[in-house]
């Protein structure tokens, strides 16, 4: 029986999109409603089901391949870690897409239906990632959340714009799977395996420059799924794809694959000490460079993208210095945290009729009250103020980096992730108040807008009292109180053991900053007309009551921020670039005159010098056919020639 | 059994020529499924455990050069014989029953299908050579008297020239070959367990080498390919691009590695061809990312997915070999398609320019939805049925010189470039495309069905092909 679990996992979801595929946009609508998030519903159920009765194992299905000794099973392998993994894709996703029910509403049948079967084989996809037992199906559903990212990125086909960016994310995303796969090539020359229970079982007694190698091969998969620094690029462009998808892939569950794929290797990382320690460095970076950038975007869905990729880097800070539980539970707080800021600004960009300028919102407060606090509780959860959610899963990680001792890189990375809090801070603070405090903007689309109706209010409400009441199942960052995160996944991934007194103190030091700093962007962003009397006017006074202050004192560092850092442009001149100047050079150079040329030349004489079928009788062909079997001839003749003499 | 898997298409192509028009098309197919029934039983029938050559058939043939008559069916050939009647069946059922001269066209088809399945069949080398020129005599006329384009004898008498200058080095390799061994007989097996004096083997390894390379064609020879493909009636080109390349391919692996593996396993010879292969790989990727014509396009990425397979099969080892080999089924399944949809495509829009074509996928949702599995098949999409032949051919690349290997991978970044480009830009766009364009018929979708299955199935159950071929692969080290 429980070998059948991880099949069913996988089934309903296929199954769902298979039908939406083959007949969906010719179903009525009612029927794709409840298909679609049907199957990640029932596949949610089972994943529950497994939960409960704790069906752990390794499953082998079928021989997939056997040469030599390149021997892969199908096997899929339920443990901790993908258990864990399974109930937040299909828990989150299907609130999601039953959110999407209402979010997709104005769009036609087909497209209606494509939506759902899209977001079906996403969810296949995914599970199939966390749940394979093998470097080959991890590559598979690898490369399939890589392909649903892409379709859903490019699902407003009629957007230029959304059209290039799918496209850009499955380039960069196959880069990452090439690295994937030259890292399981080395794994397997290393050990002559390639299921994830016999490669572990041979690390240890591996030279580790090879190990070290497959670790920064595989790095680079996680860092472009993961929109890690330098791969990061595609990430705030696939914010062209629907809203509900931005929640469910590029935030909640694909982007912490890369997280996913760390902790999973980790008897590999903990071997193959530098790339563990690049894993670290590039998280605290990323996640650094991405909450600065955030500080200047004015689309809502793009300051929520790079606060997805900073909050990313801290995940792989925590999985680089080996805190993989912190790391996975951040994960799932942030799950909570930006599906829900996410399906809220979903609800205002509804409201906005499509607009996703914050600068032209204002006022939402008061008209929408149930979103509104609903994206606070997110916001707050993102600053990480206790109690919300992203306090306990953030501060256990920073205090994880802080306390582990023997680590050169931890330290670093506490302090940019330190600085990144403070940063996040500010960013939120900005995206709140200009949102929705202060009055209506002018230039607003919509002066009157209407909350969202319930389908889509019912997800964003559960999911702002997990945000709400989810720390509580960890609340280690204050050294006390459960930890069912670290038991559940200790199976799987060990006991991240480190302990200093400072780092209670540093963790309130920081929340308390970051809210200040959320508080602070009150005084820069709600101009000083509108703010409430009283105690923030008096602060008023001694600050700039200036919009953007700031940026008015810096504009190269303002202008530096908003071209992100120039990451674009670079990859545009080195890359873009220069292989379609390659490409079309190299036809002209060398392909036509050369490769082609080499015999048309001859054709073309023949051609020309006789027209139309003529050239048949004028002889020249039976002539040349005539030197080439006469020389044919002559050559045997000499071979037997030869060969009589010898 | 063996010669019927050959001699029924030749007699019914032969036939369908003489046959009023109308019946061509029908009678052919007959034929065609006929062909596919035999060679589907052969394979139902073929023993997965024992070695070496099955339902062998061999008799004295030129009694006084000692040759024999020798067919005979293996692990490698059984499923190119396969592919070998799908493909040709499906070519068949894709010609327009209006078309000029229908009959002698699918006559001509068949008669090209018994040549390839002769190619994959004969285990005597002057049998051999004798069916590599009889696939190529239908080819020519289909080539010539059906071209499309503007230059469509331009096209052809580059293919004739550049395959007739390979043939005659064969012909050339074939009698020295007869020559050195003593004059004793030309049976594979035979010639394969006498090898001849290494500086020998040299020089004729160079004769097969590039004769099997225009074939193919690899890297540099493919200059004949792009005219060729670009003129070529779609039916033909069907089972020209997704077979015929594949008889160069499966000579390098019966004939060139071998006979003649002392130059292949020589220092640093065993570099070149992969070499050549990894070449073709990136050089045909970039080419297809230059082109507008999108029928051109495809032909260079074919261009690029054979490059994969010549890689594999100098890899030198069992797990690129069966790779270059599932390569070979993967890419005779999805080019074919592949050109069918652009056909498709052109015959509704009337262009084949990739900047005129936009906004089709609203227009004709279902052949959207397969133009894209196509696609994705093609770029070698993880899960589909060509991931796991580029999957295997790079792992036996890596165990010849990982730097190879690595240099392959560009190719793997590079297609979904080309590839989404073409999908992208006549798919989408900001406009839809006019009205009144026919979506996929239900004929249309049903030539594809069995295609689109075996992506699927490649790709699930990739096992199911590579257990039979047990023959291949120099030993490793590590093995």
């Amino acid at each position: 029986m429980s070998a059948a679990l991880p099949l069913l996992i996988l089934g309903f979801p296929i199954v769902g999109a298979v039908l939406l595929a083959g007949r969906g946009w010719r179903w009525p609508r009612t029927l794709t409603k409840l298909v679609g998030p049907g199957a990640v519903w029932l596949s949610f159920l089972v994943v529950l089901a497994a939960f409960y009765t704790s069906s752990y194992g390794d499953f082998t299905y079928w021989r997939w391949i056997k040469s030599g000794p390149f021997d892969v099973p199908m096997n899929l392998q339920l443990d901790h870690l993908s258990l864990f993994m399974c109930l937040v894709i299909t828990g989150v996703g299907a609130l999601i897409t039953t959110y999407a029910v209402g979010y997709m509403g104005h769009e036609d049948d087909p497209s209606y239906a494509r939506f759902f079967c899209y977001m079906d084989v996403f969810v296949f996809s995914m599970l199939l990632l966390v749940l394979a037992g093998n470097f080959v199906f991890l590559i598979v559903g690898w490369a399939g959340v890589g392909l649903s990212s892409y379709l859903l990125i490019g699902f407003y086909y009629w957007r230029p714009s959304a059209v290039v960016a799918a496209r850009k994310a499955f380039v960069m995303n196959v880069v990452g799977d090439v690295g994937m796969i030259l890292g399981t090539f080395v794994l397997f020359f290393q050990v002559h395996a390639t299921t994830y229970s016999a490669v572990f079982k041979a690390i240890p007694r591996q030279d580790s420059g090879a190990l070290e190698l497959a670790a920064f091969l595989f790095l680079v998969g996680a860092i472009a799924k993961s929109a890690q620094i330098p791969l990061h690029t595609w990430l705030p462009d696939a914010m062209e794809g629907p809203t509900p998808v931005s929640a469910l892939i590029h935030a909640a569950t694909m982007v912490t694959a890369g997280v996913y794929l760390v902790g999973r290797l980790h008897p590999l990382y903990d071997v193959a000490i530098y790339a563990h320690a690049a894993v670290a460095l590039i998280g605290a970076v990323s996640a650094l460079v991405a909450a600065s950038i955030a500080i200047v975007q004015t689309d809502i869905k793009r300051v929520l993208a790079y606060s997805t990729m900073s909050q990313i880097g801290y995940m792989f800070v925590a999985v680089g210095i080996g805190a993989y539980s912190a790391a996975f539970f951040h994960l799932l707080a942030h799950a909570f945290f930006k599906a829900l800021l996410f399906m809220s600004a979903g609800n205002v960009i509804h409201a906005m009729d499509d607009n996703q300028d914050m600068r032209v919102y204002g006022g939402l407060w008061r008209q929408l009250r149930p979103t509104s606090i609903s994206f606070l509780v997110g916001s707050l959860a993102l600053v990480g103020v206790i109690p919300f959610v992203g306090f306990w899963s953030k501060e256990l990680i920073l205090g994880s980096a802080f306390s582990a001792g023997g680590n050169p890189v931890a330290v670093y990375a506490w302090g940019i992730g330190f600085l990144t809090a403070l940063l996040t801070g500010f960013y939120t603070g900005r995206m709140w108040w200009l949102a929705f405090w202060g009055q209506p903007s002018e230039r607003r689309p919509v002066a009157h807008p209407h909350e969202a109706p319930r389908v889509m209010l019912v997800p964003v409400i559960v999911l702002a009292v997990l945000s709400t009441v989810g720390g509580f199942i960890q609340t280690t960052a204050l050294g006390l109180g459960p930890h069912l995160v670290d038991d559940f996944l200790a199976p799987a991934v060990g006991v991240f053991k480190a302990e200093n007194p400072f780092a209670l103190v540093l963790g309130i030091t920081t929340m308390l900053l970051a809210a200040l700093l959320f508080l602070t962007a009150y005084l820069f962003y709600v101009p000083l007309g509108e703010r409430v009397a009283g105690f923030w006017d008096r602060l008023a006074e001694v600050s700039v009551s200036h919009p953007r202050p700031w940026s008015a004192r810096f504009p190269r560092l303002q202008l530096l921020l908003e071209r992100k850092l120039y990451f674009d442009e670079l990859y545009d001149a080195v890359f873009v670039r220069p292989l379609d100047w390659l490409a079309v050079e190299g036809e002209r150079f060398f392909d036509v005159p050369v490769v082609e040329g080499s015999l048309s030349g001859v054709a073309t004489l023949v051609q020309d010098s006789a027209g139309g079928l003529s050239w048949v009788e004028n002889g020249f062909f039976r002539r040349y056919a005539l030197v080439f079997m006469g020389g044919a001839v002559l050559a045997g003749l000499l071979l037997v020639f030869i060969a009589s003499r010898g | 059994m063996l010669t019927a898997i050959w001699l029924l298409p030749l007699a019914g192509g032969l036939i369908v020529m003489l046959l009023p028009h109308r019946f061509a098309k029908w009678l052919g197919s007959l034929v065609g499924l006929g062909a596919l029934g035999l060679a589907v039983y052969a394979a139902y029938a073929f023993d997965p455990a024992a070695h070496g050559y099955q339902f062998v058939e061999r008799s004295p043939w030129i009694q006084q050069l000692g040759v024999d008559y020798f067919l005979g069916l293996d692990g490698i050939s059984v499923w190119l014989v396969i592919l070998n009647a799908l493909i040709s069946l499906i070519a068949i059922l894709a010609t327009p029953v209006d078309m000029r001269g229908a009959g002698r066209f699918v006559g001509l088809l068949l008669v090209m299908e018994a040549g390839m399945a002769g190619v994959f069949l004969a285990v005597n080398l002057l049998l051999f050579y004798v069916f590599w020129e009889a696939m190529l005599i239908p080819a020519y006329f289909l080539l010539w008297i059906w071209g499309e384009g503007p230059r469509p004898l331009y096209a052809a008498l580059k293919f004739v020239l550049f395959t007739l200058s390979g043939s005659l080095l064969m012909l050339v390799g074939v009698i020295g070959e007869y020559v050195f061994t003593g004059g004793r007989t030309l049976n594979l097996p035979d010639l394969a367990a006498h090898p001849l004096d290494p500086a020998v083997q040299f020089g004729l390894f160079f004769l097969f080498a590039i004769a099997f390379a225009i074939k193919i064609p690899a890297f540099p020879m493919h200059g004949w390919l792009p005219d060729a493909y670009v003129s070529a009636p779609v039916p033909f080109l069907v089972a020209f691009a997704g077979v015929m390349g594949k008889t160069g391919a499966y000579a390098m692996l019966r004939i060139l590695i071998p006979l003649f593996h002392h130059p292949v396993l020589w220092w640093d010879w065993n570099q070149v061809m992969p070499v050549l292969g990894v070449l073709g790989i990136i050089w045909g990727a970039l080419m297809a990312l230059a082109q507008r014509d999108v029928k051109r396009l495809v032909a260079y990425s074919s261009v690029s997915h054979m490059g994969f397979i010549v890689l594999g099969i100098f890899s030198l080892n069992a797990i690129g070999q069966q790779g270059a080999v599932l390569q070979m089924v993967n890419h005779g399944v999805i080019i074919p398609a592949l050109f069918l949809l652009v056909a498709w495509i052109e015959v509704r829009t009337g262009t084949r320019d990739r900047a005129a074509l936009f906004g089709l996928a609203p227009r004709m949702p279902v052949l959207a939805g397969v133009f894209l599995l196509v696609t994705l098949a093609a770029l070698g999409l993880p899960g589909l049925n060509s991931f796991v032949g580029e999957f295997m051919t790079l792992l036996g690349a890596w165990g010849l010189s990982p730097g190879l290997a690595i240099a392959a991978a560009i190719g793997l970044v590079l297609a979904p470039i080309y590839m989404l480009r073409l999908f992208q830009g006549s798919m989408y766009g900001e406009r839809s495309a006019p009205a009144g364009l026919h979506d996929l018929r239900g004929r249309e979708l049903a030539l594809l069905t069995p295609l689109l299955a075996l992506m699927f199935g490649i790709g699930l159950y990739p096992y199911f092909l590579t257990r039979v071929m047990t023959s291949l692969g120099v030993p490793l080290p590590w093995s």
